[in-house]
């Protein structure tokens, strides 16, 4: 797995995950999240356009981390999703607690605008 | 009923090859891209759970899988000499990550999966060897 970071001029992380993000890989996003979350980035786009797969392990770091940043008024936005991830996020009910959209554009739409 | 047995070792830089095994095994059954991919989903979360709780990742351990296709069912049993027992299986999907969330933690959504997407999940121990069987009431065309 890979994770490619973009930090956009308004305060957006894009993070664009490649791969598996499996029991092995989870432990590497938890680490992009956890430094993230440090460096005070709270807006967080989850490109899913390479994502081949995802486990139990996966979803457990952003479930992990969903109330850190919701309590900073950020949130996960996640788009691009292909059909096998959206229905492990499906199985556990997981797409009615995180925002996922089709599009970087409408993740936008979504992403509350940062506290001065 | 056709059988194909698998073994590999205790890491977690297994679980990649063992989906590649499980996913050449499912081609026969044309499956849907999703269906097979909970299949794969299950197996691997049954072999995480086994590798790394079971078994602290110590790859000088054996993991086996079982597989037997028949032409209505499909059964997949995981076997390795740890010491992984776990808990009884009563809540749902949506208890489990409520527990996830309020306590900030990463784990215990591997059981609800594996039971949403498999219709039998036991454990059991043989001649100690600890045993999880997975199966599946296959769709016919």
């Amino acid at each position: 797995m890979e994770i490619y970071q973009s930090k956009m001029s308004d305060g957006i992380l894009i993070l664009s995950i490649a791969g598996d993000l499996d029991a092995g890989s989870s432990i590497e996003m938890d680490r992009v999240i956890s430094e993230a979350l440090k460096n005070k980035h709270y807006r967080i786009f989850i490109d899913c356009k390479m994502l081949n797969y995802i486990s139990s392990a996966g979803l457990g770091v952003f479930i992990s981390h969903k109330e850190n940043v919701e309590e900073k008024d950020g949130s996960f936005v996640f788009y691009h999703m292909n059909e096998k991830v959206y229905n492990v996020f499906e199985l556990l009910g997981l797409h009615n607690i995180f925002s996922i959209v089709s599009n970087e554009h409408d993740a936008r739409k979504l992403m509350p605008y940062e506290k001065n | 009923m056709k059988k194909i047995e698998y073994t590999t070792s205790c890491s977690k830089d297994r679980l990649a090859e063992i989906r590649t095994f499980v996913a050449g095994q499912l081609e026969q059954l044309h499956l849907s891209e999703v269906e097979k991919n909970q299949i794969i989903l299950a197996v691997d979360e049954a072999c995480a759970n086994a590798i790394i709780h079971g078994n602290n990742c110590d790859d000088s351990k054996n993991l086996k899988l079982l597989l037997e296709i028949g032409n209505n069912n499909l059964k997949v049993e995981i076997s390795d000499v740890g010491n992984f027992r776990p808990h009884e299986m009563n809540w749902t999907s949506r208890e489990a990550i409520s527990d996830s969330v309020r306590n900030h933690r990463r784990g215990g959504l591997g059981l609800p999966l594996m039971h949403r997407i498999m219709d039998k999940v036991q454990f059991y121990s043989k001649d100690k060897v600890n045993v999880c069987s997975l199966s599946k009431r296959l769709k016919k065309d």
